[in-house]
């Protein structure tokens, strides 16, 4: 807290930068009314600008190596799985909230040689889609997210930032129903064009 | 959660944009996702002042609205944050108006330091307020000051001034309001006994 800023600082970054929501809250359901709100009265569709979710990325601690190890471990395995189970670069999505109802059929296809179309099939209940590349160590290299369909087209000439052609890399399609995230696929092989 | 909307076009730009072309598709949606990226902000502050989460929705629905409609009256020299939170508190304590007419005063910190049944009016006031700020300013430390302001202007419940300022001491934020409001009144008798003796 700072000593020398005014009530009405104070209250402005709360709202700026706000904390525990009280209880009763339901952020998603209101971001996703308030949305549809917005697009019923400006006329238009907005690719919803929901707040990216950070990497899950695992960085053990020099003091606990053996979680270091299970933890280079459990990615190498998942990496085998993924690239055992999607040959043909073809993903099968597991949602992680209905996985039941949701196998989603993950392609990659070159439209030409400068550009490749990623699709899956839609998620029950998804408002939007975030597709992530990887590099082959599993580390986040770029993303694209808010997409409303499910599909999106790698263009050599603007590809996302962090991405290089013909670079090997890996791909994963991650779910949303407004706020909360509700499927990710595996990783799948992908050549950036 | 992450309520940063720092990726993509920073506000300004979309407003930019927005003015290019209001009246286009690309105008529109500009502004759309100006708008859109601040939505979950709205509720938040409303849900708090509203305790309600249909109320908060409803108030919240209402500030956008007149956001959009109201884009062009935007001066940037102000930030658009600044603008927006101003409409949000607004709305919320019109919204809160018969709630606020039925108040326990005695319960009421700072029910003293106002004749005016209405707030939001008193908000409108900026010599008002102004002259508010000065009077907080020479008698309360600034933790008693924030207090004062959030509980008294804002409406913000006791609770969530005691989050906000972070105060950790088991009467949170209840004794910092008792404290002030006892310094303030003391201020308020110093100053009419000065006016009487002039």
């Amino acid at each position: 807290m700072s000593e020398t800023r005014s009530g009405r600082d104070a209250a402005h970054d709360e709202f700026v930068r706000p904390g525990a929501l009280p209880e009763g809250a339901n952020l998603p359901d209101a971001e996703a009314r308030l949305l549809r709100a917005l697009e019923r009265e400006l006329g238009v569709t907005l690719e919803a600008p929901a707040p990216a979710r950070p990497p899950r990325i695992v960085r053990p601690g020099r003091m606990r190596p053996l979680l270091a190890f299970a933890a280079v471990f459990l990615a190498g395995a998942g990496l085998v799985w993924s690239l055992g189970a999607l040959r043909g670069d073809r993903a099968v999505l597991r949602g992680t909230a209905d996985p039941r109802s949701w196998t989603a059929d993950a392609r990659a296809s070159k439209i030409d040689t400068r550009r490749t179309r990623l699709t899956w099939r839609a998620a029950p209940r998804a408002t939007r889609y975030e597709v992530t590349f990887l590099s082959e160590d599993l580390h986040v290299v770029g993303s694209v997210g808010d997409l409303a369909a499910a599909t999106y087209v790698l263009d050599r000439e603007s590809l996302p930032a962090g991405l290089a052609s013909g670079q090997p890399i890996l791909w994963r399609v991650t779910a949303y129903e407004g706020g909360d995230e509700i499927a990710r696929s595996e990783a799948a092989p992908l050549d950036v064009p | 959660m992450n309520w940063n909307a720092a990726d993509g076009p920073t506000d300004e730009e979309l407003i930019a944009r927005w003015r290019r072309a209001p009246e286009a598709e690309e105008g529109r949606r500009a502004a759309g996702l100006l708008l859109a990226r601040w939505r979950g902000r709205v509720y938040a502050w409303s849900l708090r002042l509203m305790r309600d989460h249909e109320d908060a929705l409803d108030v919240a629905q209402v500030v956008l609205l007149k956001a959009w409609r109201g884009l062009g009256s935007f001066n940037e020299r102000s930030r658009f944050s600044s603008w927006l939170f101003a409409l949000t508190r607004n709305e919320c304590l019109t919204a809160l108006r018969p709630r606020l007419l039925k108040r326990d005063e005695a319960a009421d910190p700072v029910a003293f330091l106002v004749d005016e049944d209405d707030p939001g009016r008193l908000l409108e006031n900026a010599e008002e307020e102004a002259a508010m700020e000065s009077l907080l300013r020479e008698n309360l430390s600034p933790v008693e000051q924030q207090a004062i302001w959030l509980r008294c202007f804002e409406r913000l419940p006791v609770e969530e001034v005691t989050r906000i300022l972070g105060l950790t001491h088991a009467s949170g934020a209840r004794s910092v309001l008792q404290s002030a409001r006892e310094k303030l009144r003391r201020a308020i008798e110093r100053r009419t006994e000065g006016g009487r003796r002039a």
